[in-house]
């Protein structure tokens, strides 16, 4: 991952998520949640999911699917993937 | 396959072996009835895998999934089969008849299927067929609890093949009427003669028919059908 904004969040991840949400990149702030802020399907968190395995070629279980709520924890969660930490 | 050594389920783990499956079945406590399954699977060509399982208890269907991945590799095909009876009129039925049957027939389909469904949407393709029965189509005396437990599995999986759609997962039920097993055999002539006569094909089925009608629907010739309940009666109603 390469490029962060002021938050942290690689702007890359950012996209990814937001073009699978189809949502504009600037409504997927680091807290705005999913479901409640930005409408989406309470499914699409496995949706962002497989996107990321196929990206980032890794792979994550199903309790780390309730993780997935806001850029946030995506974010983390990727990072201790990558890291070996996580999952 | 859940309920795979015995009656329809056992008639399904052949048809599907005999489409060219590898097959992984569970079944409650006829081992040897199992073991001859397994056998007709292998002759066939194919790989087989089976473990006694209680289907109402989730750690154990979890458990004997993820050993039927190990054995087989990815599932990509569940049957529901597995059901039991504990017919009583609901007057004298006592809790425990009420609740076993629930937990075997229709707590038993949420188990297998709340325990395949991550890795379905994650690979966005798979297929579902759960057993009902007429029963729970249009309710049968002296069968509340079975009755209740079928239809439920109706109503269950309309709402999951709703939820699971747009990952390519396909979920569908298959009614059957009164088909040639141990239950229907146990009949008495006179009550045997009442069923005939309710049934306009005049011949109750066979669980090879049931069985045809699950490979069908498993099948690439199936793949603009979801959230169905296709009875298989004989046009019987009651």
């Amino acid at each position: 991952m390469s490029q962060t904004n002021q938050q942290g969040v690689p702007e890359e991840l950012r996209q990814l998520v937001a073009d699978v949400m189809d949502v504009e990149e600037e409504s997927v702030t680091d807290e705005a949640h999913f479901i409640e802020d930005l409408g989406v399907d309470s499914l699409m968190a496995l949706e962002i999911m497989v996107a990321l395995e196929k990206r980032y070629r890794v792979k994550f279980t199903e309790p780390e699917l309730r993780k997935i709520t806001c850029m946030r924890n995506v974010y983390e969660l990727l990072e201790a993937k990558q890291a070996g930490t996580g999952g | 396959m859940t309920g795979g050594s015995r009656g329809i389920g056992r008639a399904i783990v052949q048809q599907l072996a005999a489409d060219g499956y590898d097959v992984a079945f569970c079944y409650r406590q006829s081992s040897g009835a199992a073991e001859e399954v397994a056998r007709q699977v292998q002759e066939h060509g194919r790989r087989v895998f089976q473990q006694a399982c209680d289907v109402a208890d989730f750690s154990a269907v979890q458990h004997c999934l993820q050993e039927a991945e190990q054995a087989l590799g990815p599932l990509s095909v569940i049957v529901n089969a597995a059901g039991i009876i504990r017919d009583s009129p609901l007057v004298l039925m006592d809790e425990e008849a009420w609740h076993a049957v629930i937990a075997t027939n229709l707590t038993g389909t949420f188990n297998v299927c709340r325990n395949v469904i991550f890795n379905f949407m994650k690979r966005k393709s798979g297929c579902i067929v759960n057993l009902s029965s007429v029963a729970g189509v249009y309710g049968n005396p002296g069968q509340t609890n079975y009755s209740a437990s079928k239809s439920g599995i109706i109503s269950f999986s309309k709402a999951l093949a709703k939820e699971v759609g747009s990952f390519g997962i396909r979920v569908n039920v298959v009614a059957p009427g009164a088909i040639d097993t141990e239950m229907v055999r146990q009949l008495d002539a006179k009550q045997a003669e009442r069923l005939l006569q309710a049934i306009p094909l005049r011949r109750v089925g066979q669980a090879a028919e049931v069985a045809d009608l699950v490979s069908f629907l498993v099948s690439d010739r199936a793949q603009y059908i979801t959230g169905q309940t296709i009875q298989i009666d004989g046009g019987l109603s009651f």
